[in-house]
């Protein structure tokens, strides 16, 4: 009944519609991106908000006083300690990101350059079938190979190639490697992948006629068209391991992380200050290291088709 | 002649080297994915051994799943999860969708939106478990309880499935709508007839993505769900204060297989739907 009305009433406007730049396409524009940004306004950044205002709270009691005080961030945050496991955290996070960079970008080559796209598609899903199970679950599955009585120390063991089991297996470093790498490596390698995909055949066919070998042809026209995809993984890796709760707990020697530390804070007492002083201490850390990589690299590059 | 041999020959080498870089490629692929699939495979191997989760491999028993199964605490820790996840998923979908959608046209704050999808990712799960804590329990006052995971969850979901529904959307999906429009059909028409269908694949993705996403995520509900524990925190404190169960591991292989089947025919789906 009222498509007749609607059609005469849209036909007028429907030339400059398209331009997406008349009354009507804005509106519908806001129709649609409102209650998404709505929805982020009201539940991340009131709460994100909130998070910074408890920072500057006190705290006597195991109850929140709200009074303003620094000592969360003069006591806490930047004390000795503390500043230590950021330091260590930081560290960790910018090891495993180029780590993860290192093992990542071949599994990205691989699928965008030998094999075909569906196939790459498709091998790429194939990989992303272990996220689906809990991380804590995946996590605890390193247990049974690489402990003490685990797979590895057993066949090295039966093997005669050791005398004793390999303790660096599990709980140290090596064995957070193991995890994070197993963790973040598709998350690297899918948008390098989206990346190397977007890159024109014919430029490296134009290199290759211009005498580059494969090496300068990588170094000069792959290598930097995958940036932003590298950037994008970059920000996952680091963003990922930083806020990690699951692999410091289960997989290290005992050292701690921030997110660790801020863990502990609201279990033990419910000091929401202190939490809430090293989370946004931590939130600071994200973003710089954010600004510093859309500072160098255009990661909406990514987008344009 | 003599040109055309060399250039021939360094065609020839140029093609051995290719030859021998991507089998160094399939083996590294190969490798590769079996470090990947290696947790995966120790968690349904360890989880029918009758030794538990300790090598060697002692005889195959099903212990591990009765226990599972008879874990009320679990079980319904599971069910909890799977409800939150379809809600979330559903809220996702129609949010991330019509968010996609909008970015069909230049429209103001499409930066700004952009940027609290990036801020929805980059933010730690514990900075805003504690935020969402304070803000929705401490301050508004709400009680604890499954429901109040929601838009937390969602805040979690949201900013990927905009950005696998924005990457997936059809390049000519602008054309067709046109097109539509010029022959005529109103708005809804278009709506229903011409864009919907085609981006239904893609929109079939995120909400997949969006549930996996959620039943796994457990540090932005954490504070929030009170005693109505969903399975990964009642996974997360069990393993933390126990040392890991065989019963974990029988849950994450179950978990494995779900999740494998649900992926195969979401694919299946989205394959059929590409090939219409």
């Amino acid at each position: 009944m009222s498509t007749e009305t609607e059609s005469n009433e849209s036909s007028p406007t429907a030339g400059s519609r398209f331009s997406g730049e008349s009354w009507f396409g804005l509106q519908e524009a806001h129709l649609l991106s409102v209650p998404t940004i709505v929805w982020f306004l009201v539940f991340l950044i009131a709460p994100l908000g909130v998070v910074v205002v408890y920072s500057f709270m006190s705290y006597s009691n195991f109850n929140v006083v709200f009074e303003f005080t620094l000592d969360p961030w003069t006591e806490v945050v930047f004390s000795g300690t503390v500043l230590q496991v950021f330091a260590r955290t930081l560290v960790v996070a910018l090891a495993v990101t180029v780590i993860t960079l290192i093992f990542g970008y071949p599994l990205a080559y691989f699928l965008r350059f030998y094999t075909g796209e569906i196939t790459g598609i498709i091998l790429l899903l194939f990989l992303v079938v272990p996220f689906w199970t809990s991380g804590t679950i995946r996590t605890l599955g390193w247990f049974p190979i690489l402990g003490t009585n685990g797979a590895i120390n057993y066949t090295l063991l039966s093997l005669g190639l050791t005398s004793s089991p390999v303790e660096w297996l599990l709980f140290s470093p090596f064995s957070q490697i193991v995890g994070y790498l197993q963790n973040f490596i598709v998350f690297m390698a899918a948008p390098i992948y989206i990346s190397l995909s977007q890159i024109d055949k014919d430029l490296l066919d134009a290199s290759n006629t211009l005498r580059g070998g494969p090496l300068e042809t990588f170094r000069n026209v792959t290598l930097p068209l995958s940036v932003p995809g590298v950037a994008i993984g970059c920000l996952f890796t680091f963003v990922l391991s930083v806020g990690n709760l699951t692999i410091p707990q289960f997989l290290s020697g005992g050292e701690r992380t921030v997110s660790m530390l801020i863990n502990e804070e609201v279990s033990r007492g419910l000091q929401y200050p202190n939490a809430s002083a090293m989370s946004v201490a931590l939130l600071v850390v994200i973003f710089v290291f954010v600004f510093a990589l859309l500072r160098f690299v255009d990661i909406t590059d990514i987008a344009q088709t | 002649m003599a040109t055309q041999q060399r250039t021939d020959r360094s065609f020839l080498s140029g093609l051995t080297e290719r030859v021998t870089l991507k089998r160094a490629l399939v083996v590294y692929f190969g490798i590769g994915a079996l470090y990947i699939y290696a947790p995966i495979i120790s968690l349904i191997v360890f989880s029918f051994n009758e030794g538990g989760i300790t090598a060697p491999f002692a005889g195959v028993t099903f212990e591990a799943y009765a226990e599972l199964f008879s874990n009320e605490a679990v079980r319904e820790s599971i069910v909890r999860s799977l409800q939150l996840a379809l809600v979330v998923t559903v809220i996702t979908t129609v949010l991330g969708t019509a968010a996609g959608l909008a970015y069909r046209y230049d429209f103001w704050g499409q930066r700004g939106l952009l940027y609290l999808i990036i801020l929805g990712i980059i933010t730690p799960g514990v900075t805003y478990g504690i935020g969402s804590r304070l803000f929705l329990a401490e301050l508004l006052g709400f009680s604890r309880g499954l429901w109040l995971a929601i838009p937390v969850h969602v805040v979690w979901t949201l900013p990927f499935a905009v950005i696998v529904i924005l990457a997936g959307f059809p390049p000519n999906l602008k054309q067709n709508e046109e097109a539509a429009q010029v022959m005529g059909a109103s708005t809804l028409t278009t709506y229903k007839e011409v864009v919907l269908p085609q981006v239904l694949p893609t929109v079939l993705g995120a909400a997949v993505f969006a549930f996996t996403l959620s039943y796994n995520e457990a540090e932005r509900g954490l504070l929030l769900v009170g005693q109505e524990t969903t399975m990964p925190i009642q996974v997360f404190s069990a393993a933390a204060s126990d040392r890991p169960e065989p019963e974990l591991f029988a849950l994450g292989s179950v978990t494995t297989v779900f999740s494998t089947l649900l992926l195969v025919i979401a694919g299946l789906i989205v394959l059929r739907a590409v090939r219409k």
